[in-house]
């Protein structure tokens, strides 16, 4: 690789972890402030412009605070849980694109690599359940990595079903082919299928059970104090962005928008509105019963998403033209 | 450690203790859970009671008749009047006070006020333990302020009154004061109740969890001596308020809120159900209130003859009976709660088993636990 | 149809984020209690600008929790020479204003005493035969 190469590698690097930084400290305050309203309060008010460093704030504290490692804890596997959380979470985030040639890495198979490192996050809660050598821990990450597995199957399937009609996994490509009609047109059922599956990955209400607090305190990260909790909302945050990209990319056209020129800020719009959807979820809906989560999976969601992705293979031999 | 009976779940290897509280985000107060787990299957479950006692039964034998209304008040702090009107009542009949007219029907309306605003801590409680973020919790909470308001403008406090005496009330409510809250109960009120119910049984989700969910019929639940409106959801009429009326009951027209599924969203309709018709209640007492005295006078240094009294009451969470002793001085021999969460809880060991760790809450959400009441 | 309760719950929320909402700005924005709420206890004074009280002790009796005190004139029975209230001990029943046959006591709505001292919670209604006006508020 020569020097130009590394360089571009570096300050993009440097661009996506500021991009995490603004995304976590943006999406907790608009998080916040939203569901605040939503609940007749006002959410942050003080500190900044309506609470916008109360983040900031909230980090300084987060960092001060004492790093607790209970007594019986695996002092290993519970110093490198939460990195095995972000770590996956923050390099998915590397094939992002944001306009045509503009991201850090335009691979061909750029929807594959983001699916196989988020692929990875079932392992870093279940090291992290599993070290704290807490109850509470162990149910809650069993949880999370049972959920996460069963849900990733339709979410990929109804992915494919864009890539079947994309005929690629660049995610260029895939954007650049919604550039007339956006495949939650062509593909309803697929994108209600990924949605849900989406908001099951991101742990998101009604799916959040690994966290659910009413049940198991705070699920896999009950032991966590300080930075460490710290990281593991901060991988959660990433997975949220990277999840409403994913949804915006597939279904809702990208940096498309009709009768518009193409922009970024179409996708950075759709992202946010991604975004809001699910905390307005989160700020109405009650938790599904864990039973009942497996079952929407394996017995709805799966089933529907092989139909789906078999009527979407032989419509697209059938018009080549239109899908 | 407490060793519980090993049953075996079928594909189970090994239980799990698992301590749920005391200090726990979902136990309404500091309850202990013991639940043994087979995966997330409830295999037994044992509540360990007592974090807060504070010893009001023997407090009051310490304390003069009139000085006691104000421990009655810490009872079951979220139905402070239904205590307080329960032991003035046990008292008035052992003493032989006559109340006034207008007093009984004073009480009568803060009671049924007060039966609201419990069952709307107990909907904000629910909704938060089946995981709804507070949205619910808070709507309920913004009412439940309003009548608080009142509340205080009334008696004096929010959540501490003490405003019943032995003989009537402390203060008079003004006709303003009376209107107001007519026109709170009467037209705001109703909607917003409209959309507690749509946010928790219109919600398909909410029933996902809760049909079917801890079914028992209402001979279990007698047996295991569960009352109140977690009973009338098995189709029991049983209400102490038609069965044996007492305040002004049996002057106004309600009619007792029963379902007979039997199964937690049946619990969750008769309470909303039980929001409304008390809504309607009150609204019949402002109309028909009576003028006159509201407090007869009562010694301060009240000795009530040798004997005992027992009253039951229909307190928002079932029945709560008051037993009063007295040896003929300034001070009760004996006073005795009988706690009707205290029972319903006594049912949980039976209730729990067989449950997913997800249904405890449900089925806790659907007897209403108030620990003040329980450990007294 | 599956999905139109929540649908509905959706709307509801929708509808309560675009309305006001109805925080109280505490610290910034100061609620007046109704007028008979019961907060700190305060002294009348009587015409003479001398304190009400008559050492009747009738609160004091009454009182559940033990929070007042009071010593009497040795030459004049009627007559407080002090009179303190532990506030950390009163649960604001309202007994002793009930009580007190003279009307002397009465509550303040003032209900902004916090503090990290506990003796700062003592305080004296009346000190060598004079009303202090401790307890009283005077509020915007
Ligand atoms: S309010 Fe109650 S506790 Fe406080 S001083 Fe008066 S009688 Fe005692
Ligand atoms: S304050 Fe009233 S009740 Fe208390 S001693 Fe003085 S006069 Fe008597």
């Amino acid at each position: 690789m020569s020097a130009a190469m590394w360089i571009h590698a570096l300050l993009w690097l440097v661009g996506l972890l500021l991009l995490i930084a603004v995304v976590t400290v943006m999406g907790v305050w608009w998080e916040r402030k939203f569901i605040g309203h939503l609940q007749r309060r006002r959410g942050p008010l003080h500190h900044g412009f309506h609470g916008l460093l109360q983040l900031p704030a909230d980090m300084v504290k987060m960092i001060s605070k004492e790093d607790i490692v209970p007594d019986s804890a695996d002092p290993w596997l519970f110093q490198i849980g939460p990195l095995m959380v972000v770590v996956p979470a923050i390099a998915a985030m590397a094939a992002l694109m944001f306009a045509p040639g503009f991201g850090l890495l335009d691979m061909n198979h750029g929807l594959f690599y983001i699916f196989a490192f988020q692929t990875l996050l079932p392992l870093g809660f279940a090291v992290i359940g599993w070290s704290c050598a807490s109850k509470f821990t162990l149910i809650g990450a069993l949880r999370a990595a049972a959920q996460l597995i069963s849900y990733e199957i339709p979410m990929l399937l109804a992915a494919l079903g864009v890539v079947v009609a994309a005929g690629s996994m660049r995610l260029t490509d895939i954007i650049n082919a919604q550039a007339g009609v956006w495949y939650i047109f062509k593909e309803p059922l697929g994108f209600a299928i990924f949605g849900i599956a989406v908001l099951a990955e991101m742990n998101r209400t009604p799916f959040d059970l690994p966290e659910a607090e009413s049940e198991l305190v705070a699920g896999y990260q009950t032991e966590y104090s300080g930075m460490k909790f710290g990281f593991v909302q901060l991988a959660e945050y990433s997975v949220l962005f990277t999840g409403s990209y994913l949804v915006s990319a597939l279904f809702l056209g990208g940096w498309n928008m009709p009768f518009l020129p193409a922009s970024p800020l179409w996708l950075l719009l759709k992202i946010v509105a991604c975004m809001t959807m699910t905390m307005w979820f989160r700020g109405t809906f009650p938790r599904l019963r864990v039973d009942s989560l497996m079952s929407l999976s394996w017995k709805w969601l799966l089933p529907i998403a092989l139909v789906n992705i078999m009527a979407v293979a032989a419509l697209a031999l059938a018009l080549p033209g239109i899908y | 450690m407490v060793n519980f009976p090993r049953k075996g779940v079928e594909g189970s290897t090994e239980t799990m203790l698992l301590n749920v509280g005391p200090q726990h985000p979902s136990t309404h107060g500091v309850l202990h859970m013991m639940c043994e787990i087979s995966g997330e299957t409830i295999v037994s479950a044992k509540p360990v009671i007592g974090y807060l006692h504070r010893g009001i039964e023997k407090l009051a034998e310490s304390r003069t008749w009139q000085q006691d209304i104000v421990l009655t008040d810490r009872l079951d702090y979220v139905a402070q009047f239904s205590n307080e009107w329960a032991y003035c009542r046990a008292v008035e009949r052992l003493a032989g006070i006559e109340v006034p007219e207008r007093a009984e029907w004073l009480r009568t309306l803060l009671v049924e006020m007060n039966r609201i605003t419990s069952h709307l801590i107990w909907y904000a409680g629910v909704t938060m333990d089946i995981g709804a973020l507070g949205t619910p919790f808070i709507y309920a909470w913004v009412a439940r302020e309003r009548i608080f308001d009142f509340y205080e403008a009334v008696t004096g406090a929010r959540v501490m009154p003490n405003w019943m005496r032995l003989g009537g009330v402390h203060t008079d409510i003004d006709s303003a004061m009376l209107k107001e809250m007519r026109d709170f109960l009467e037209r705001d009120f109703p909607v917003e109740v409209d959309e507690y119910e749509a946010l928790l049984v219109g919600n398909e989700i909410v029933q996902s969890r809760m049909k079917g969910i801890g079914v028992f019929s209402a001979e279990q639940l007698v047996e295991w001596g569960v009352t109140g409106p977690a009973l009338r959801a098995s189709g029991s009429e049983r209400d102490l308020r038609k069965d044996v009326p007492y305040g002004v009951y049996d002057r106004l027209d309600f009619r007792v809120c029963t379902d007979d599924v039997g199964d937690s969203l049946a619990r969750c309709r008769v309470r909303l159900a039980e929001i409304r018709e008390s809504a309607r209640m009150c609204v019949q007492i402002i109309d028909g209130m009576p003028g006159g005295d509201v407090r007869a006078k009562v010694s301060r240094a009240l000795k009530p003859p040798v004997g005992d009294v027992c009253v039951r009451t229909e307190s928002p969470r079932g029945e709560l009976g008051v037993l009063v002793a007295s040896d003929g001085t300034t001070k009760p021999l004996r006073f005795r709660v009988r706690s009707p969460i205290f029972y319903n809880l006594s049912a949980m060991p039976h209730m729990l088993p067989n449950h997913l760790l997800a249904d405890m809450l449900v089925i806790f959400g659907g007897i209403d636990t108030s620990m003040g009441e329980i450990d007294r | 149809m599956f999905g139109s309760g929540l649908l509905k719950g959706l709307g509801i929320t929708l509808r309560h984020a675009l309305g006001r909402p109805v925080t109280e700005l505490y610290p910034f924005e100061h609620k007046n209690p109704p007028a008979n709420s019961r907060t700190f206890i305060a002294m009348h004074v009587n015409e003479e600008g001398a304190p009400a009280c008559r050492a009747c002790n009738t609160c004091i009796v009454g009182c559940p929790d033990r929070v007042l005190k009071l010593v009497k004139d040795p030459d004049d029975p009627k007559r407080a020479v002090e009179f303190v209230v532990n506030s950390g001990r009163c649960t604001y029943c309202g007994l002793c204003v009930e009580n007190c046959p003279f009307d002397a006591l009465y509550f303040t709505q003032d209900y902004e005493r916090a503090t990290r001292d506990k003796g700062a919670l003592i305080y004296h209604l009346i000190e060598d035969g004079a009303c202090t006006h401790e307890g009283e508020v005077d509020r915007p």
